[in-house]
Protein backbone atom coordinates (compact mmCIF):
# COMPACT_ATOMS: atom_id res chain seq x y z
CA UNK A 1 0.00 0.00 0.00
CA UNK A 2 1.59 3.33 -0.76
CA UNK A 3 2.78 5.48 1.60
CA UNK A 4 2.35 9.30 0.87
CA UNK A 5 5.06 10.14 3.32
CA UNK A 6 7.77 8.03 2.20
CA UNK A 7 6.54 7.32 -1.38
CA UNK A 8 8.07 10.63 -2.07
CA UNK A 9 11.58 10.28 -0.56
CA UNK A 10 14.55 10.05 -3.16
CA UNK A 11 16.64 7.51 -1.13
CA UNK A 12 16.35 5.46 1.84
CA UNK A 13 17.39 7.22 5.36
CA UNK A 14 19.14 4.94 6.67
CA UNK A 15 21.56 2.07 5.15
CA UNK A 16 21.22 -1.03 7.12
CA UNK A 17 24.81 -2.53 6.64
CA UNK A 18 25.15 -6.54 6.85
CA UNK A 19 29.06 -6.49 6.71
CA UNK A 20 29.71 -9.99 8.07
CA UNK A 21 27.44 -12.61 8.91
CA UNK A 22 30.68 -13.89 11.18
CA UNK A 23 30.34 -13.27 14.98
CA UNK A 24 32.51 -14.15 18.02
CA UNK A 25 29.14 -14.82 19.45
CA UNK A 26 26.58 -17.68 19.19
CA UNK A 27 23.60 -16.51 20.36
CA UNK A 28 20.33 -18.60 20.35
CA UNK A 29 18.28 -15.98 19.26
CA UNK A 30 20.37 -14.52 16.66
CA UNK A 31 18.53 -13.94 13.14
CA UNK A 32 21.61 -14.10 11.39
CA UNK A 33 22.34 -17.23 9.40
CA UNK A 34 25.00 -19.65 9.97
CA UNK A 35 26.00 -20.56 6.33
CA UNK A 36 29.19 -18.90 5.42
CA UNK A 37 28.63 -16.32 2.77
CA UNK A 38 31.50 -14.97 0.13
CA UNK A 39 31.99 -11.16 1.37
CA UNK A 40 32.59 -8.06 -0.67
CA UNK A 41 36.23 -6.41 -0.68
CA UNK A 42 36.42 -3.17 1.02
CA UNK A 43 36.85 -1.88 -2.30
CA UNK A 44 33.87 -2.81 -3.40
CA UNK A 45 32.40 -2.15 -0.16
CA UNK A 46 33.38 1.95 -0.46
CA UNK A 47 32.18 1.79 -4.14
CA UNK A 48 29.08 1.23 -2.41
CA UNK A 49 29.42 4.02 0.09
CA UNK A 50 30.26 6.08 -2.81
CA UNK A 51 26.59 4.95 -4.32
CA UNK A 52 25.20 5.95 -0.64
CA UNK A 53 26.78 9.31 -0.62
CA UNK A 54 25.79 9.85 -4.88
CA UNK A 55 22.29 8.81 -3.31
CA UNK A 56 22.18 11.37 -0.44
CA UNK A 57 21.27 8.71 1.88
CA UNK A 58 22.30 10.10 5.27
CA UNK A 59 22.52 7.30 8.08
CA UNK A 60 24.74 3.96 7.71
CA UNK A 61 24.23 1.61 10.78
CA UNK A 62 27.07 -1.44 10.74
CA UNK A 63 25.40 -4.58 11.50
CA UNK A 64 26.29 -8.27 11.35
CA UNK A 65 27.32 -10.43 12.56
CA UNK A 66 29.55 -8.73 14.70
CA UNK A 67 30.80 -5.67 12.92
CA UNK A 68 33.98 -5.29 14.66
CA UNK A 69 35.19 -8.75 12.94
CA UNK A 70 35.87 -7.29 9.80
CA UNK A 71 39.53 -5.46 9.97
CA UNK A 72 38.40 -2.72 7.64
CA UNK A 73 35.88 -1.29 9.87
CA UNK A 74 37.66 1.38 10.83
CA UNK A 75 38.93 2.43 7.10
CA UNK A 76 35.23 2.12 6.01
CA UNK A 77 33.71 4.31 8.13
CA UNK A 78 35.97 6.57 8.08
CA UNK A 79 35.57 6.60 3.73
CA UNK A 80 31.84 7.01 4.38
CA UNK A 81 32.06 9.96 7.02
CA UNK A 82 35.08 11.42 4.55
CA UNK A 83 32.01 11.61 2.34
CA UNK A 84 28.95 12.88 4.31
CA UNK A 85 27.78 9.86 5.57
CA UNK A 86 26.97 9.12 9.25
CA UNK A 87 27.82 5.80 10.97
CA UNK A 88 26.38 4.18 13.63
CA UNK A 89 26.90 0.58 14.11
CA UNK A 90 25.30 -2.44 16.66
CA UNK A 91 27.88 -4.72 18.51
CA UNK A 92 27.56 -7.42 21.03
CA UNK A 93 30.52 -4.98 22.87
CA UNK A 94 33.24 -8.11 23.35
CA UNK A 95 35.66 -5.98 21.04
CA UNK A 96 35.11 -2.60 22.49
CA UNK A 97 38.05 -2.03 24.91
CA UNK A 98 39.42 1.42 25.80
CA UNK A 99 41.45 1.59 22.52
CA UNK A 100 38.76 0.52 20.21
CA UNK A 101 36.43 3.30 21.40
CA UNK A 102 39.03 6.02 20.64
CA UNK A 103 39.51 4.21 16.73
CA UNK A 104 35.78 4.14 16.60
CA UNK A 105 35.56 7.86 17.45
CA UNK A 106 38.34 8.72 15.07
CA UNK A 107 36.83 7.23 12.56
CA UNK A 108 33.12 9.18 12.79
CA UNK A 109 31.17 6.66 15.18
CA UNK A 110 28.27 9.31 16.18
CA UNK A 111 26.47 6.32 17.92
CA UNK A 112 27.13 3.15 19.10
CA UNK A 113 24.31 0.51 20.26
CA UNK A 114 25.04 -2.57 22.56
CA UNK A 115 23.27 -5.53 23.10
CA UNK A 116 22.56 -6.53 26.34
CA UNK A 117 19.28 -8.77 26.90
CA UNK A 118 19.41 -8.72 30.36
CA UNK A 119 20.76 -6.27 33.55
CA UNK A 120 21.42 -10.09 35.29
CA UNK A 121 24.98 -10.88 34.19
CA UNK A 122 24.48 -14.68 34.48
CA UNK A 123 20.75 -14.42 32.84
CA UNK A 124 22.51 -12.69 29.54
CA UNK A 125 25.63 -14.43 29.24
CA UNK A 126 23.27 -17.60 29.04
CA UNK A 127 21.64 -16.76 26.58
CA UNK A 128 24.29 -15.49 24.67
CA UNK A 129 26.05 -18.41 24.89
CA UNK A 130 29.42 -16.70 25.91
CA UNK A 131 30.70 -16.68 29.85
CA UNK A 132 31.64 -13.22 30.59
CA UNK A 133 29.58 -11.19 27.93
CA UNK A 134 27.82 -9.43 30.43
CA UNK A 135 31.07 -7.44 31.68
CA UNK A 136 32.72 -6.97 28.21
CA UNK A 137 29.64 -5.19 27.43
CA UNK A 138 28.71 -2.68 29.92
CA UNK A 139 32.57 -2.35 29.85
CA UNK A 140 32.09 -1.21 26.02
CA UNK A 141 29.42 0.81 27.29
CA UNK A 142 31.55 2.62 29.43
CA UNK A 143 34.50 3.12 27.19
CA UNK A 144 32.59 4.39 24.32
CA UNK A 145 30.84 6.58 27.22
CA UNK A 146 34.20 7.87 28.09
CA UNK A 147 35.24 8.30 24.29
CA UNK A 148 32.54 10.93 24.04
CA UNK A 149 30.37 8.42 21.87
CA UNK A 150 26.74 8.04 22.12
CA UNK A 151 25.87 5.01 22.88
CA UNK A 152 22.61 3.09 22.69
CA UNK A 153 21.25 -0.02 24.04
CA UNK A 154 19.13 -3.09 22.18
CA UNK A 155 17.66 -5.94 24.04
CA UNK A 156 15.55 -8.47 22.18
CA UNK A 157 12.60 -8.79 24.45
CA UNK A 158 12.44 -12.30 25.46
CA UNK A 159 11.58 -15.04 28.51
CA UNK A 160 14.43 -13.35 30.47
CA UNK A 161 13.92 -9.98 30.46
CA UNK A 162 9.86 -9.10 29.79
CA UNK A 163 9.11 -8.66 33.50
CA UNK A 164 12.46 -7.04 33.91
CA UNK A 165 12.34 -3.98 31.72
CA UNK A 166 12.80 -1.75 34.52
CA UNK A 167 16.09 -3.14 35.75
CA UNK A 168 17.05 -2.85 31.78
CA UNK A 169 16.43 0.86 31.96
CA UNK A 170 18.45 1.30 34.96
CA UNK A 171 21.64 -0.29 33.79
CA UNK A 172 21.14 1.84 30.76
CA UNK A 173 20.92 5.03 32.84
CA UNK A 174 23.82 3.50 35.36
CA UNK A 175 26.14 3.26 31.88
CA UNK A 176 25.26 6.67 30.44
CA UNK A 177 23.06 5.38 27.31
CA UNK A 178 21.30 7.54 25.63
CA UNK A 179 18.18 5.64 24.02
CA UNK A 180 17.39 1.66 24.81
CA UNK A 181 15.77 -0.22 21.92
CA UNK A 182 13.05 -2.84 22.31
CA UNK A 183 13.36 -5.35 19.17
CA UNK A 184 10.91 -7.94 18.55
CA UNK A 185 12.81 -12.02 18.22
CA UNK A 186 13.19 -12.46 14.22
CA UNK A 187 11.87 -15.53 13.22
CA UNK A 188 15.07 -16.40 11.06
CA UNK A 189 18.88 -18.00 10.95
CA UNK A 190 19.94 -19.53 14.23
CA UNK A 191 16.63 -18.23 16.17
CA UNK A 192 14.44 -19.97 13.84
CA UNK A 193 16.27 -22.94 13.24
CA UNK A 194 17.80 -23.95 16.81
CA UNK A 195 16.31 -22.09 19.31
CA UNK A 196 12.79 -20.85 18.59
CA UNK A 197 10.95 -22.89 21.36
CA UNK A 198 13.62 -21.23 24.00
CA UNK A 199 13.26 -17.92 23.22
CA UNK B 1 26.14 42.00 9.47
CA UNK B 2 26.00 38.58 11.20
CA UNK B 3 25.63 35.37 8.58
CA UNK B 4 22.96 32.79 9.05
CA UNK B 5 24.58 29.38 9.15
CA UNK B 6 22.69 26.11 9.90
CA UNK B 7 23.45 23.43 13.13
CA UNK B 8 25.76 21.28 11.38
CA UNK B 9 25.07 18.77 13.74
CA UNK B 10 21.85 18.92 11.49
CA UNK B 11 21.31 15.44 8.96
CA UNK B 12 19.37 17.29 6.41
CA UNK B 13 18.49 16.30 2.51
CA UNK B 14 16.66 18.35 -0.06
CA UNK B 15 13.71 15.77 -1.65
CA UNK B 16 14.01 16.87 -5.25
CA UNK B 17 11.13 14.87 -6.07
CA UNK B 18 8.76 16.55 -3.82
CA UNK B 19 9.69 19.76 -4.69
CA UNK B 20 8.55 19.04 -8.12
CA UNK B 21 5.57 17.41 -6.96
CA UNK B 22 4.65 20.83 -4.96
CA UNK B 23 5.57 23.03 -7.97
CA UNK B 24 3.47 21.10 -9.79
CA UNK B 25 0.70 21.67 -7.12
CA UNK B 26 1.39 25.08 -7.32
CA UNK B 27 0.96 25.74 -10.99
CA UNK B 28 -2.61 23.66 -10.20
CA UNK B 29 -3.59 26.55 -7.87
CA UNK B 30 -3.70 24.14 -4.86
CA UNK B 31 -2.57 24.92 -1.08
CA UNK B 32 1.14 23.37 -0.72
CA UNK B 33 1.62 25.50 2.79
CA UNK B 34 2.14 21.71 4.81
CA UNK B 35 3.97 19.90 2.09
CA UNK B 36 7.58 19.91 2.79
CA UNK B 37 10.65 19.69 0.45
CA UNK B 38 13.14 19.52 2.89
CA UNK B 39 14.06 16.77 5.36
CA UNK B 40 15.74 17.24 8.80
CA UNK B 41 16.44 14.44 10.95
CA UNK B 42 17.12 16.56 14.49
CA UNK B 43 17.79 14.20 17.77
CA UNK B 44 16.42 10.97 16.08
CA UNK B 45 13.10 12.69 15.17
CA UNK B 46 12.11 13.71 11.43
CA UNK B 47 11.19 17.14 10.74
CA UNK B 48 9.95 18.48 7.16
CA UNK B 49 9.69 22.36 5.58
CA UNK B 50 7.61 23.66 3.01
CA UNK B 51 9.02 25.02 -0.16
CA UNK B 52 9.56 28.19 0.95
CA UNK B 53 11.32 27.02 4.70
CA UNK B 54 13.67 24.59 2.59
CA UNK B 55 14.17 27.53 0.11
CA UNK B 56 15.46 29.55 3.05
CA UNK B 57 16.73 26.93 5.13
CA UNK B 58 18.89 26.06 1.28
CA UNK B 59 20.30 30.11 1.50
CA UNK B 60 21.28 29.73 4.73
CA UNK B 61 24.37 28.07 4.34
CA UNK B 62 26.69 30.80 6.71
CA UNK B 63 27.50 33.37 3.39
CA UNK B 64 24.01 35.53 3.84
CA UNK B 65 22.76 37.93 6.28
CA UNK B 66 19.03 38.15 7.15
CA UNK B 67 19.23 40.90 5.04
CA UNK B 68 20.25 38.83 1.77
CA UNK B 69 18.24 35.82 2.27
CA UNK B 70 15.06 38.39 2.13
CA UNK B 71 16.67 40.55 -0.93
CA UNK B 72 17.50 37.13 -2.78
CA UNK B 73 13.50 35.51 -1.99
CA UNK B 74 12.53 38.86 -3.22
CA UNK B 75 13.61 38.43 -6.60
CA UNK B 76 12.33 35.19 -6.73
CA UNK B 77 8.94 35.56 -4.80
CA UNK B 78 6.16 38.47 -6.17
CA UNK B 79 5.42 39.37 -2.30
CA UNK B 80 5.63 42.96 -0.62
CA UNK B 81 9.29 43.28 0.80
CA UNK B 82 8.01 44.04 4.36
CA UNK B 83 5.34 41.25 4.12
CA UNK B 84 8.17 38.97 3.32
CA UNK B 85 10.95 40.21 5.57
CA UNK B 86 8.27 39.94 8.69
CA UNK B 87 7.47 36.59 7.23
CA UNK B 88 11.11 35.33 7.22
CA UNK B 89 12.26 37.16 9.85
CA UNK B 90 9.78 35.53 12.27
CA UNK B 91 10.65 31.34 10.76
CA UNK B 92 14.45 32.48 11.08
CA UNK B 93 14.02 33.38 14.53
CA UNK B 94 11.82 30.19 14.92
CA UNK B 95 14.74 27.83 14.09
CA UNK B 96 16.82 30.00 15.92
CA UNK B 97 15.29 29.48 18.85
CA UNK B 98 14.91 25.69 18.09
CA UNK B 99 18.75 25.78 17.61
CA UNK B 100 18.81 24.76 14.23
CA UNK B 101 20.29 28.04 12.59
CA UNK B 102 22.58 30.63 14.35
CA UNK B 103 24.32 33.73 13.64
CA UNK B 104 27.90 33.37 12.85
Amino acid sequence: MPDPISDLFSAPLTFNWTLSFRCNFSCLHCYSREEIAQELSTGQNKQIVDLLAQRQVPFINFGGGEPLIRSDLYELASYATANGLNVSMNSNGWLVDEAAAEKLKSSGFRSVGISLDSADAQRHDEFRSMPGAFARATAALDALHAAGIKTTMSSVVSRINHESFRELLDLAEAHGVSQVYLHNFKCSGRGLTTAKSSI
Amino acid sequence: MKKLARDPQIVWRNEKRREEEILAALERGEDVGDRGSVILIVGGTMHQLNLVGGYIWNLCDGSRSLDDVVETLASEFDVHDEVLRHDVEAFVNDLVGRGWLRYA
